[in-house]
């Protein structure tokens, strides 16, 4: 029998981590019954798929009453219409907020309009996530960017302070928000290959090393790259003169790591190379060189090493003492420039590293 | 339920048992002095400290049916009055007749349909002890002989209700403890007062009020079970809370009856009169349910009774809820049996009806560990103790509880429908981990203890139903709703589900609503002493309190009659509790420690709501104020928000916040004796809109947590 109506409201706001996680990922109340259903909960409970279905309604109806309030998380914590407990409330928050990389990775580098929340269905049918939750994941990247983008300050500690979001989280968004900011290119087909939590920990040491320091000041933020840095990475420009020391130097190091025929390769290949790492730094200023960061690292380095097969190893090996030779030149005794180095260095190396996998 | 002929004229033959000292007996000159200063002497409150009521005669009520036609001013309340004061009359008159001085648990109520109305009043008729209260100072200045009665009394006269709210204006700190025992509703059992001061009063309180041989017509009257002095009933219905101290056995648990009557759709004075007519039967109907119900249980009595009687355009409704409790002092009720004139030819089915019924009842009487008395002694002893009073010898066949008085339970079996009718009388049972009633506790839960508040819940229901069906169709609704709420806090157990309060609207011919309003509390481990948990791994605490009970009777048994082989008092007890079975309730062995438990709280976040009048794990610090709300939401757009569920949903839950807000507003953090009395909806689908008027309210309270120790 059909009830025309059906409903249980409890003084303190009953939130079923179950259900609630079906109704994140955007199930309908049928879908979630199936769902349910097929976890053995009527097995487990002994309850009837209508007591199920009704339980899963009066869910459903309390979460789409809170998905409001939801879009701003302090204002949860004010409002009085729902008395939810702060162990609950942190749960609601912290679920609706989370997100599916392999989503977030189909958004990076798109603008955020509305045009684009119209395609989400062709992310939703890639990624097999459902199309409300693509929507949702999509509706909360835009907000957290709009909120936070032109707010001064460290932006994960932004967005912690203005959706209550847990520190991991909070990281992964202020990464999307970076990525955002500067316009970094994603979406290039050679870039295809890259994954959300590749960005994500590229975003990381960038954001790390190359934004302004954090002195205290209310200007400093870190969605703002440090201009005098990438101008100083010019000067850089001189290890290309010396490039036959430099070559020398890291030969003679690697020699006893490399199998022979991969220091023949390094022996013939390295001015190639190093045009190519210290190009790029020499070139960062201009905004769109910074923009297809990733880019050039693929098609300059990576592309290059993964045609003579180099191990991760040997990458690994390679970048090191590349950076490690450099600073024992004479032409780096200079601090400014060696710390220019250092910072620059560390950045790609680490980006270098994360980026070369299949 | 309505017992309207009984005449009490003899009064003082009942009381002479057992207050035989103190000027309390002489009942006459109380009558004068205060309640005739009363024009009705009507409580409406359901818990009273111990002591306080004397002897319970039973539920009173009394219905009428009026026309509001009639009234050609509405502004004018005499007509009204006038109609309220005949029923008051009413039920004054019928515990007056029961031999009682006073109504407690009582309450008014109305079902109006079109232009009729029903008004009804039910309570519970007692006789209340006046010295309670009033007599102190005189007692203890010129009284010599005083009693242990009295004593009792007077220990209790700092618990009275114009002394407390004295002291707790004053705010004596060492008081705290000790004006509330019985607002501290976790325990029910006190075993040291009670016990010691007045070894009979475990059981007084059950004795009838009235003289037996004054009854017009055949009663079922026994002697006490406890004392073997006075005269119990074999059944009690009551509308209060049980009272403390009352010696009971096992565990309550809920007890629902419903009964749905069609009637002819008519209008004015033909629909007064036709409900008019229906209303005896179906009183008639719900109480045979009820009586019938409370013996599958095995149970001999019920707390905390409400009957609501709706009227629709083309049905009455009958709901009767309340709390079975096995009274220790009462005679255990006889297995119902089935019966078939000649008509019913099937005799298989008959015995197969028959053992379905004698199943249930030894299920029930296992789950909720139904011991007599009489039973546990015998196994003690090994014989069945000789009643100690004078007429004993034509007292013996009476206490034959499993085999007499089979004629008050016989269920007929004629046609198909009535097969209907008995598995109406079963009812599932809750779910492991629940333990259900309407009244503010559990009676009877003793390996467990209320420790703090989960949920107040309310639950609104509401369906097309085709007319004409049979009542068991009825029932499916409402176990379809009590189910749901197992379901919804399946996550919570333990737990015990209080107070629950159902209401019944028939706001369109062919539809039904109920609403549920109850509380969820969690149990934990009972705080008690090492040297009573060490006992209480040997005995369980049922067979310990059967046992205090069989040692009471021993010790009767003692002084009254010599030539019994002398025992060693301090080795009787042990000998009962070696020889007493441990019962064998799944539930009971389902809980050692190890289990899920909740744990008192040090804190509550926010406001919290309860339809109780206590907090566990609470103190109700400071009384602020009483609320009292009507809201009335409409809406022209019902389809986008939701339906009528979204409507409802979105409407109970500001209600709610309200209410939350107002208790905040005048520094309260909880609300206790919280209510919902109405919930009105009216729907028009072809219009997309919708009305609701709910009327909520209770007592801001300001609660504060214990701390650590």
């Amino acid at each position: 029998m059909f009830a025309d109506v059906d409903v249980f409201i409890s003084n303190y706001t009953l939130v079923d981590p179950e259900v609630y996680q079906l109704w994140v990922d955007g199930c309908s109340s049928s879908e979630a019954v199936t769902a349910l259903n097929q976890r053995g909960v009527i097995q487990q409970t002994g309850a009837t798929l209508e007591l199920v279905a009704s339980d899963v309604l009066d869910h459903y109806r309390t979460y789409s009453l809170l998905e409001r309030l939801l879009h701003n998380p302090p204002k949860l914590a004010e409002q009085l219409a729902f008395q939810i407990e702060p162990q609950t409330r942190r749960l609601l928050i912290e679920k609706y907020y989370e997100f599916d990389g392999a989503v977030i990775r189909e958004l990076l580098g798109k603008k955020l309009s509305s045009r684009h929340r119209k395609d989400l269905d062709e992310v939703s049918e890639k990624t097999c996530v459902l199309l409300k939750s693509c929507r949702r994941q999509f509706d909360n990247v835009k907000r957290v960017f709009k909120v936070v983008e032109d707010m001064q300050g460290s932006v994960v500690q932004n967005i912690k302070t203005n959706f209550l979001l847990p520190e991991e989280l909070a990281r992964r968004y202020g990464a999307v928000v970076f990525i955002a900011c500067i316009k970094f290119e994603t979406s290039k087909k050679k870039l295809q290959y890259l994954t959300f939590p590749d960005f994500y920990h590229c975003a990381q040491s960038i954001m790390a090393s190359w934004t302004y320091v954090d002195n205290g000041s209310p200007e400093y933020d870190d969605t703002e790259l440090d201009r005098e840095f990438l101008l100083d990475l010019r000067e850089l420009r001189i290890l290309l003169d010396k490039e036959k020391e430099h070559k020398h130097l890291v030969c003679q190091k690697l020699k006893p790591q490399l199998l022979e025929r991969s220091y023949q390769e390094l022996d013939s290949n390295f001015r190639s190379y190093t045009r190519a790492l210290v190009g790029l730094a020499c070139n960062l200023h201009r905004s769109r060189e910074l923009r297809s960061l990733f880019l050039e690292l693929v098609e300059r380095c990576l592309e290059p090493w993964r045609q003579v097969s180099w191990s991760h190893t040997d990458l690994r090996n390679f970048l090191s003492s590349y950076y490690q030779c450099a600073l024992e030149m004479d032409v780096l005794r200079e601090a400014d420039l060696k710390n220019s180095w250092e910072r620059y260095m560390t950045v790609i190396t680490s980006c270098l590293l994360r980026m070369y996998h299949a | 339920m309505k017992r309207n002929s009984l005449t009490g004229s003899d009064r003082s033959s009942v009381m002479g048992g057992h207050l035989r000292q103190g000027p309390a007996v002489v009942r006459p000159s109380m009558n004068q002095e205060s309640l005739d200063m009363m024009e009705y002497p009507f409580l409406t409150m359901s818990k009273y400290p111990p002591g306080f009521i004397m002897h319970l005669g039973g539920t009173v009520s009394s219905r009428s049916v009026k026309l509001l036609e009639r009234i050609t001013n509405l502004e004018e309340p005499e007509t009204r009055d006038a109609w309220w004061t005949e029923i008051r009359m009413e039920v004054r008159s019928h515990a007056r007749a029961l031999g009682c001085n006073v109504v407690l648990g009582y309450s008014e109520n109305t079902s109006i349909c079109d232009d009729v109305c029903v008004l009804s009043a039910s309570g519970t008729a007692a006789v209340i002890n006046l010295q309670f209260s009033t007599n102190v100072e005189q007692d203890t200045s010129g009284q010599h002989l005083v009693s242990r009665v009295h004593m009792h009394n007077k220990e209790l006269m700092t618990t009275s209700l114009d002394r407390t709210d004295f002291e707790r204006e004053k705010t004596t700190p060492q008081k705290g403890d000790f004006t509330l025992p019985f607002m501290q509703g976790s325990k029910v059992r006190h075993l040291s007062d009670g016990y010691e001061l007045d070894p009979v009063s475990t059981c007084s309180v059950c004795h009838i009020p009235y003289s037996e041989c004054s009854v017009p017509f055949r009663v079922t009257m026994l002697k006490c079970a406890i004392c073997r002095r006075g005269k119990v009933p074999d059944v009690l219905f009551t509308t209060i809370e049980l009272p403390e101290g009352v010696s009971t056995t096992g565990k309550g648990c809920f007890l629902q009856a419903y009964v749905c009557r069609p009637k002819r759709d008519c209008r004015g004075e033909l629909n007064a009169k036709e409900i008019s007519d229906g209303l005896p039967f179906l009183e008639y109907e719900l109480h045979r349910l009820l009586i019938n119900k409370l013996k599958v249980k095995g149970m001999n009595s019920i707390f905390g009774l409400k009957v609501q009687v709706s009227i629709g355009e083309k049905m009455l409704v009958g709901l009767a809820t309340g709390t079975a409790v096995y009274l220790t002092p009462l005679p255990m009720p006889p297995v119902p049996k089935v019966s078939a004139d000649n008509t019913w030819a099937d005799d298989k089915k008959l015995t197969e009806i028959q053992k379905l019924l004698q199943d249930t009842v030894k299920k029930n009487r296992e789950v909720y560990q139904l011991k007599p008395l009489i039973e546990l002694e015998f196994q003690s002893n090994g014989r069945i103790p000789a009643s100690d009073t004078e007429e004993s010898d034509d007292e013996l066949p009476d206490l034959d509880l499993a085999t007499g008085n089979k004629d008050t339970c016989v269920l007929e079996v004629d046609d198909a429908e009535d097969v209907d009718v008995i598995s109406l009388l079963i009812d599932p049972h809750p779910p492991e981990g629940f333990y259900v009633v309407n009244t503010e506790t559990v009676p009877g839960l003793d390996d467990q203890e209320i420790v703090k508040n989960l949920q107040m819940f309310t639950q609104v229901w509401r369906a097309k139903i085709p007319t004409g069906q049979p009542t068991s169709v009825f029932s499916k609704h409402f176990h379809r709703l009590l189910q749901s709420v197992y379901f919804k806090l399946r996550r919570m157990v333990p737990c015990a589900l209080c107070d629950l309060q159902f209401g019944v609207e028939l706001p369109e011919p062919d539809e039904l609503q109920i609403s549920v309003l109850g509380m969820a509390l969690g149990l934990g481990e009972p705080e008690r002493p090492s040297s009573k948990l060490k006992k209480k791994t040997v005995v369980s605490s049922t067979s310990k309190e059967a046992i205090k009970k069989a040692d009471e009777c021993e010790l009767i048994f003692n002084l009254d009659e010599d030539h019994v082989a002398p025992e060693n008092p301090a080795a009787a007890p042990l000998q009962v509790q070696l020889g007493c079975p441990r019962p064998h309730s799944p539930l009971r062995i389902k809980i050692p420690q190890s289990k899920p438990h909740h744990t008192p709280p040090r804190e509550r976040y926010g406001v919290d709501m309860t339809p109780l009048s206590y907090v566990p794990g609470g103190k109700i610090e400071r009384y602020l104020g009483n609320l009292n709300f009507f809201f009335i939401r409409e809406s022209t757009c019902i389809r986008e928000g939701g339906g009528l569920s979204g409507f409802v949903h979105s409407f109970v839950t500001e209600v709610l916040a309200i209410v939350r807000a107002h208790v905040t507003a005048l520094g309260g953090n909880a609300m206790v004796a919280y209510f919902m009395s109405e919930c009105v909806l009216y729907h028009n689908p072809h219009k997309n809109q919708g009305q609701c008027l709910i009327n909520v309210g209770g007592d801001v309270v300001y609660v504060s947590y214990y701390s650590e120790d």
